[in-house]
Formats: C-alpha cells, sequence, structure tokens
C-alpha cells in the first residue's frame, strides 16, 4: 500500500543525492503492454474455448480423467495470467528520473534484474531524440540519447519525447549556468 | 469443494507474493508517484495495488466459477 502521499519534489529513491531536486519521472510508453496484454488475451481465450470443446467430448469419461484435463487447463491458464501480471510490473519497475542534477535511469524486475545508470546533466555534451516510422510519429514516442564524452545514455519507447527533449534541455542549460564548474 | 478451495487459495497467495515482491522491489520509487489518486486520500491505495486487487478477483471469479460448473 502506499505508505504517505510524499510531494514529488521531496521523494527520495535510490541513487539520490541529498541536494538534488526531482523535476520529473516517466515510465516507457504504454505501447510496451500492448503485447503482453495481447498474448494474455489470446492464450486465455484459447485456453476457454479449447477447454469447453474438451469438456463436451469427455463428459463420458470417468471422473479422474477429467479433473486431470480440468487441473491442466486451469493451470496454464494461470500461468499466462501470472506471466501477463510480471510482466507489467517489470513494465512499472523500468522508471527515469530527471532531477536539476542528473538523469537516473532505474531498469528492475521482479526476480532478476537491477540496473541504474545516471548520468549528469552537465556533462552531456549531445541530446538526440529519434522517431522512426508511423507508429512513432503518430504515437509521439522515440528514443532519446544523452551523450557525453566518456559515455551514452540510450532511452527507448520514451512518451512525449518532444517535450521531454525539450525539457532535458532546459535542465542542462539550467545545470550549467547554475554550476559553471562541474558539481562535486 | 476441495479444488475450489485450493485454487482460492493458490490464486490469494501467488498474486498476494508477486504483489508484495514487487512492492519490496520498488520501496520508495513508486510509492510516491501513485499517491495522487482519489481514492488514496481514503485508503492508501494506489492504481497498481487497485489493479492487482481487480486482477485476482477476476482471475477468482472465472476459476472458481469455472470449476463449480465442471468439476
Amino acid at each position: 500500500m502506499v505508505k504517505d502521499a510524499v510531494p514529488a519534489g521531496e521523494a527520495s529513491f535510490q541513487g539520490k543525492y541529498k541536494e538534488e531536486e526531482f523535476q520529473f519521472c516517466f515510465h516507457q510508453h504504454w505501447l510496451r503492454l500492448v503485447s503482453p496484454i495481447a498474448r494474455m488475451a489470446f492464450f486465455s481465450l484459447l485456453l476457454i474455448t479449447g477447454g469447453f470443446v474438451m469438456l463436451q467430448g469427455t463428459s463420458s469419461v470417468d471422473p479422474g480423467t477429467r479433473h486431470v484435463v480440468l487441473i491442466s487447463m486451469l493451470v496454464f491458464f494461470l500461468f499466462f495470467q501470472l506471466d501477463f501480471l510480471e510482466r507489467l510490473y517489470n513494465y512499472f519497475l523500468y522508471i527515469i528520473i530527471v532531477t536539476d542534477r542528473r538523469v537516473h535511469r532505474i531498469k528492475k524486475t521482479l526476480f532478476v534484474t537491477n540496473d541504474q545508470q545516471s548520468i549528469d546533466l552537465w556533462v552531456i555534451q549531445d541530446i538526440n531524440k529519434a522517431q522512426h516510422g508511423l507508429i512513432q510519429v503518430a504515437l509521439g514516442f522515440g528514443t532519446l540519447m544523452l551523450e557525453s564524452q566518456e559515455t551514452m545514455l540510450r532511452i527507448h519507447f520514451v512518451p512525449g519525447i518532444s517535450k521531454k527533449y525539450e525539457k532535458l534541455v532546459h535542465l542542462r542549460e539550467q545545470a550549467r549556468r547554475k554550476w559553471p564548474k562541474l558539481p562535486e | 469443494m476441495t479444488a475450489i478451495i485450493v485454487a482460492f487459495l493458490v490464486i490469494v497467495i501467488v498474486e498476494g507474493f508477486l504483489w508484495r515482491l514487487f512492492r519490496w522491489r520498488t520501496k520508495d520509487v513508486i510509492s510516491w508517484e501513485e499517491g495522487d489518486t482519489p481514492l488514496s486520500r481514503f485508503i492508501r491505495v494506489g492504481r497498481i495495488d487497485i489493479f492487482a486487487i481487480i486482477h485476482t478477483l477476476i482471475l477468482l471469479i472465472i476459476i472458481e466459477s469455472f470449476l463449480f460448473f465442471t468439476w
């Protein structure tokens, strides 16, 4: 459950410095969920339909066989539902947080992954955005590439990419004005 | 009857485990983001929590009624 409705500016997260001020955050575009939802719906419908057809044919079979068929169907149905739930949770565990000093990409999964990559706004030399294809342009998402001298941070499926791009450019300039030398 | 009870327990335990694991993995990152729903003024529930509850209820309804009519 949510413990406290903390104002976003005071929120803490892993890797945050005390002096950092939260600006905004986002997950990947909702299009990432379409495939898991479609997969879950397809296999669920397939199992339910197949189950009814099979059960019609096994009405004269002994109860043991009937129960085995039912349990198998339910196990597969539950598997696809839980698989979808895991993918949904993994979607929410992938978050990009932008503060006044850095961009943090926190990528976790439920079980095995715990990555965090951060890049200082001050050292970013180039901020590029890329949108390829009709779907990306129509839905307004794409890839942001933040390049510094030593590293590059790519963020895919960025929603509202044009606004995010402008905000990042603005924040970078603000960071450079605020801290003429690289902040410690 | 036994099958219905076992199915109920399995669904509730597994979905509850996944939800708790998700909350543990997010810790402070998501909780503040999800605090601003109309419901959250009253019962401190975020959007993801509501979805997890609804998903569990729908699964229970589908599986329990399926077992009730076909077992």
